[in-house]
């Protein structure tokens, strides 16, 4: 039997005492003063501009993605970890939106509370009425399957509704005690959303009586394109996920000189290169939407779905104004265009949804 | 689970009443309906029984990757030259929750005829903090790159220096714990430390067994003659779209053998170390899709290095010694699907007079999509000890269904 060299022992030992001499020293950095805010963690602008609206002066908000990022692939960062690490409460879209990067950070995280059955998880998305869901669930299909259906819903006319309406369940569920104030603050938020919505309902109107198409890059764009009447003309991606070969593009190419879109509409993070040859091929010009809160004009969820349906209006040939001049104006202290939808907190607007089975109703 | 049709309210009722017996009947159906003792038992009066269920709903999942490499090498003074294709390696892995507080997962390779379990390993997260145990066979957490099987590496090769230092792939069986702290709102630490009763670095998929002495570790040790390795690293956002790493590591192996087969010689009682600073950054562009990085590992082995046999070959004479090397490497990510970049690496091998190689790799990596890549690579290697070498190579790596490791970051 061998006897241990005079240094092994030592050696094990000091690497012992350091790692706990470490710990002592760090450990002090992580207490953090208790604030009474809760502290809410949400993946997208998009949700963060709902869970400000609504929960208001009790929450402090932090999103991890940032404006133009590809959803599928948001780079975690050490302060997305430390925050989540944190969190009172976590708000994702879910429906497969953030798989690829928000499950192994709430592993990682460790915080019980925000983690899936927590009370603070709140899945903003689940039980959303969605579209495109695959029949089987097969790669061959593409990368980006989804077996939930799209889950790109912050972009569906009444996607912000949907998600705002689990966002305050979801608060309120965590922080009971201020539930009253969420509710009033989430009323306040869909009158201005009800209005909204009704100024959309009658661009989509004017922009379906055009039966236009379009063009995509990738399909994020499709609730959107439904809610407003334009048909989809071609994906530049063969598959969700797969990027755009030569032989696909000439395919695309010529269908499109066929059916002549009024756009290719496409995200910060597409293809320019792709995008610009099949404009440059048929004609049609080339219009990137926003695909999150952010940016001049967009810093809110309804002024970003304002922006979008306005570009894809003006891109299909109408004129937004026009279609305000033809609204009647809306009666004094009601949100909404007579005619076009509920009254402020009376109810959704057209088409609107209702929050996901098993989650609280505002 | 008994279904009731709502239009029949007495039919529901009697269900109501027969579902605890018809549960029983269940239970007793897919376990054992009497157990003698010494028998497993594994349904419990307070279990589930699910382990013994048939359904296919907890399964683990399953992943394959088959990583196959082509290459050309023109070695100045061999005739170890020429085209050769091989499948690398076949990797098998399963990986699944135990429990809310259990994930579990193995990896089974198959490579130059030989299936090997290369890892197999539960985490045990349930201490309601960040740590985590982990016991069983698992890479170890060494630098950067160690824990990380080389067909998920971003370069085609292991460093040199890493590969010989510590070995292709450094797998051990042992336990380890891990625990990370913030450090702020934008930083967090991170440390380890695992013992191993068994830890070495194999060969690369594909290489022979290298020649001389080989280094063996008892079976049964001391508790002091564990090996063990420690890891501390800390992460931090650089700006709004960069992130550094550095991190320092050792493993040290308390006690292990040299031993000469041919020559019936060995020396027991030997213990060597290997220390390692990495520095990494990465920068990404504002949609994410593209961007930079950088980084590279300085490692410094230290102790009984290497044995052979004397003149007489009466006894093994043991290299008491230290040697250093290192690595840099730089990666261009032009979007999701390629990426270009260059790895060089020079350190001193563990011999007699510490000779040095060097070498250059430069490659290019087309992503068909996330689950198949193409890769292109050229090599130049210049060794003291066995001159220049020339290889291009193509590796072509598939990925299907889930793939997980358990690597930390």
């Amino acid at each position: 039997m061998h006897h241990p060299s005079p240094q092994t022992i030592p050696l094990t030992r000091r690497a012992a005492l350091a790692l706990v001499a470490l710990a002592a020293l760090v450990a002090p950095a992580t207490a953090r003063p208790s604030e009474d805010k809760l502290r809410v963690v949400v993946t997208l602008p998009d949700l963060a501009d709902l869970a400000r609206r609504i929960g208001g002066a009790r929450v402090e908000v932090e999103a991890l993605a940032t404006p133009g990022q590809n959803l599928h692939a948001v780079r975690v960062k050490p302060s997305h970890l430390v925050a989540l690490s944190r969190a009172d409460v976590f708000v994702q879209v879910g429906l497969s939106l953030e798989h690829a990067w928000v499950p192994g950070l709430l592993e990682s995280a460790r915080n019980r509370k925000v983690a899936p059955g927590g009370a603070g998880f709140i899945d903003a998305g689940a039980g959303f009425p969605t579209i495109g869901v695959p029949a089987t669930l097969d790669r061959a299909q593409g990368v980006d399957v989804h077996p939930e259906g799209n889950p790109h819903i912050n972009l569906a006319l009444d996607g912000g509704a949907y998600l705002a309406a689990n966002i305050l369940a979801g608060l309120a569920r965590v922080a009971p005690q201020y539930a009253d104030e969420f509710r009033a603050n989430h009323a306040v938020w869909r009158a201005e959303f009800d209005a909204a919505r009704a100024r959309w309902g009658a661009l989509a109107a004017a922009i379906g009586a055009r039966h236009a198409t379009v063009c995509v890059y990738h399909q994020e764009f499709d609730y959107l394109l439904r809610d407003l009447g334009l048909g989809l003309a071609a994906a530049l991606e063969p598959k969700p996920g797969v990027p755009p070969t030569p032989a696909h593009l000439t395919r695309v190419i010529e269908a499109l000189r066929a059916q002549e879109p009024v756009a290719i509409v496409t995200a910060a993070w597409s293809n320019g290169k792709s995008v610009a040859r099949v404009a440059e091929a048929t004609g049609a010009p080339a219009l990137e939407l926003p695909i999150m809160v952010g940016g001049p004009g967009m810093e809110t969820w309804i002024t970003a779905m304002t922006a979008r349906v306005e570009r894809l209006a003006r891109a299909a040939g109408v004129d937004p104004t026009a279609v305000d001049a033809a609204l009647p104006a809306p009666a004094p202290g009601k949100g909404a265009a007579p005619g076009k939808g509920p009254a402020p907190g009376k109810g959704p607007a057209p088409g609107s949804m209702q929050p996901a089975r098993g989650q609280a109703a505002p | 689970m008994q279904h009731t049709r709502p239009s029949t309210r007495h039919a529901a009722r009697s269900a109501a009443l027969l579902a605890p017996c018809a549960l029983c009947t269940l239970a007793a159906a897919q376990s054992a309906t009497f157990t003698t003792p010494g028998m497993p038992v594994r349904a419990t009066a307070t279990g589930s029984g699910q382990i013994d269920r048939f359904s296919s709903e907890f399964n683990p999942a399953i992943g394959g990757v088959i990583d196959a490499v082509a290459d050309w090498t023109d070695r100045r003074g061999s005739e170890d030259d020429g085209l050769a294709a091989e499948v690398r390696a076949f990797e098998l892995s399963l990986n699944g929750r135990v429990d809310p507080d259990w994930w579990a997962y193995a990896t089974v390779v198959a490579a130059d005829d030989e299936v090997a379990v290369e890892e197999a390993a539960a985490h045990f997260s349930g201490l309601d903090s960040r740590t985590t145990l982990r016991f069983g066979r698992f890479f170890a957490d060494f630098g950067k790159q160690m824990q990380a099987h080389i067909h998920d590496l971003p370069y085609p090769d292991r460093p040199g220096v890493l590969a010989e230092y510590l070995g292709e792939e450094l797998a051990g069986v042992g336990a380890q714990v891990d625990h990370w702290w913030p450090t702020g709102d934008a930083s967090a630490l991170r440390a380890s430390l695992a013992l191993f009763t068994d830890i070495e670095g194999g060969h690369a998929h594909g290489d022979d067994e290298p020649e001389g002495a080989e280094r063996t570790l008892a079976e049964r040790k001391q508790l002091d003659e564990l090996a063990l390795t420690a890891r501390v690293t800390q992460f931090m956002d650089v700006g709004e779209r960069g992130v550094f790493q550095w991190g320092l590591s050792g493993r040290h192996l308390a006690d292990f053998t040299f031993e000469d087969a041919p020559n019936a010689l060995s020396t027991d009682g030997l213990s060597n170390t290997v220390v390692g600073l990495d520095l990494t950054y990465g920068l990404d562009s504002a949609d994410g899709l593209s961007g930079w990085t950088f980084g590279g590992e300085y490692l410094v082995q230290s102790g009984d290095l290497a044995a052979e046999a004397n003149s007489g070959l009466t006894a093994l004479d043991v290299l008491n010694d230290d040697v250093s090397g290192f690595y840099a490497w730089g990666e261009r990510r032009f979007d999701t699907t390629h990426a270009a970049g260059l790895l060089f690496s020079q350190f001193e091998h563990p011999e007699r007079g510490a000779p040095e190689e060097r070498e250059v790799t430069a490659y290019l990596t087309r992503k068909h999509s996330e689950f198949a890549r193409v890769r292109f690579a050229l090599s130049y290697s210049d060794s003291d000890e066995d001159g220049d070498a020339l290889r291009a190579m193509v590796q072509l790596t598939t990925f299907f269904g889930p793939h997980a490791h358990g690597v930390n970051w």
